[in-house]
């Protein structure tokens, strides 16, 4: 590995100054950085340590109910938090994320913004993220790869936590220097397939400051399940968080299936929420929802798994 | 920067990117820790960071700073092995045995979280530790084992 240093910054306005200065790159646990700098696609001077600023290290409940979760945060720690009990998808998903080592080891800011795991991507080869043109993808192997294409990468992204955080509709409050940022989850991985420097639209000196999510999305029915091929130790095939809150409105959304976690199309939703469904309407939904997957010749039996998850979804959230 | 060492107080100051397992092997000379896949994906180089099971090829030991880490030689010695390590010995639960010691250093979390863990936990304790040799079946009855013995030696 390429010499670095290591910055542990005395405070959170320490580290957004260290990371304004070219070269400087957050590390969480450092399982995918360093392996970023290991393959090439990164090259700090610095790496600075986030994980024990206060603001970034702590779990707070609102006084409303809404919880705001600190981007250092441990992926281990969020998957048996007290404060998510009212969230079980995203605690679910938080258990379903590597190994316990893993868990340990990465923080919920590090996972989302974690880059690709393409092998074509990570090995460097005919790759338009690193210094390439084209998927290398589309003619080779890409049996994990996504089944709805959205620009020149085909590579589905990892995270779970982040399918999880979409069907909460979670908020991801960005920061720097320059000032503080709200963003959506959809929005946070906007343009994740044609970005060659990130699958996040953060800039080099912002940072994840904290995930928020609203207390309207506390309980009501939540689901996740992780489709693997190995059963632990591994990334989605297809993985599927759904909720029903209260008010009785329903999300849907898939991992493994796009360069960025995945919402199904409203309508279904919508029809989802709407109940009174049988086996037969049930299979039509999931139908539609991946109506326009784009498979590529080796993948098409991720549609096939992707609208199993979302009927099992759609069962168990309905009632 | 200054770590806990398998309970020793250390004072270090490596390059930043020095690896926790690089450290281990290459500066304090302990080569229990095994080098396997070097990228996060076998466990053979787990250690205990805190109490925490974590790869020190993907930790950098500025990381462990103010921290504790454990390694396996910190556990026991030839003479006074762990409970653990008599437990996989009994069972005979290695072949080529390059994946022991992270095998051991995860269930020893596995341990500390459940002193009577089932099949379950124990499998789901050690799914990021791999073993080519596929001596798994006999890891998870070392690990009822050395529970069984700990407890025992617990409440006696």
């Amino acid at each position: 590995m390429t010499g670095f240093a290591y910055h542990r910054p005395s405070s959170l306005d320490d580290a957004l100054a260290a990371l304004a200065e070219p070269g400087s790159l957050p590390i969480g646990g450092g399982s995918d950085l360093l392996a970023g700098i290991e393959e090439g696609h990164a090259a700090p001077t610095r790496v600075v340590e986030l994980e024990r600023i206060p603001e970034l290290a702590t779990i707070t409940t609102q006084a409303d109910g809404g919880v705001r979760i600190g981007g250092g945060v441990g992926i281990a720690l969020l998957a048996e938090a007290p404060e998510l009990s009212a969230f079980p998808v995203l605690r679910a998903a938080c258990t379903a994320v590597g190994s316990p080592a893993l868990r340990a080891m990465g923080t919920l800011g590090g996972n989302l913004a974690q880059r690709q795991r393409c092998w074509y991507f990570r090995s460097r080869v005919g790759c338009f993220k690193h210094g390439g043109t084209g998927c290398a993808a589309v003619d080779g192997e890409h049996v994990y790869h996504a089944i709805f294409a959205s620009g020149t990468c085909h590579a589905a992204h990892p995270s779970d936590p982040a399918v999880a955080l979409l069907v909460l509709d979670a908020r991801v409050e960005v920061r720097s220097v320059r000032g503080t940022r709200m963003l959506d989850i959809e929005a946070l991985y906007e343009g994740a397939a044609e970005n060659v420097r990130s699958e996040t639209v953060l800039a080099g000196d912002e940072v994840i400051v904290a995930v928020h999510l609203d207390a309207a999305a506390r309980d009501g029915a939540q689901h996740w399940e992780k489709l693997t091929q190995r059963g632990a130790f591994d990334l989605a095939l297809v993985s599927c968080a759904g909720v029903r809150r209260t008010d009785g409105s329903v999300r849907i959304a898939l991992g493994g299936v796009a360069a960025g976690p995945w919402r199904a199309p409203h309508s279904v939703e919508e029809d989802i929420a709407s109940g009174g469904l049988d086996e037969e309407s049930i299979e039509a939904l999931a139908a539609r929802a991946t109506y326009d997957a784009t498979p590529l010749a080796g993948n098409a039996y991720k549609v096939q798994m992707a609208e199993a998850a979302i009927r099992r979804a759609a069962k168990t959230i309905a009632n | 920067m200054r770590l806990t060492l398998n309970g020793r107080p250390v004072d270090v100051d490596p390059p930043g990117e020095t690896t926790l397992l690089d450290f281990l092997r290459d500066h304090r000379g302990l080569t229990g820790t095994k080098r396997g896949c070097d990228r996060a994906e076998c466990g053979t180089c787990t250690v205990l960071l805190d109490g925490a099971p974590v790869y020190s090829c993907r930790t950098l030991v500025h990381r462990c700073a103010g921290r504790a880490v454990e390694t396996i030689e910190g556990l026991g010695t030839v003479d006074a092995p762990h409970l653990l390590q008599e437990a996989f010995v009994a069972e005979d639960a290695t072949q080529c045995g390059f994946c022991t010691p992270g095998q051991i250093m995860a269930a020893v979390a596995v341990l500390a979280r459940d002193a009577d863990p089932t099949d379950e936990q124990i499998i789901a304790g050690l799914s990021g530790n791999l073993c080519r040799c596929g001596t798994h079946p006999k890891i998870v009855r070392a690990v009822r084992r050395a529970a069984a013995a700990m407890r025992t030696a617990s409440h006696g």
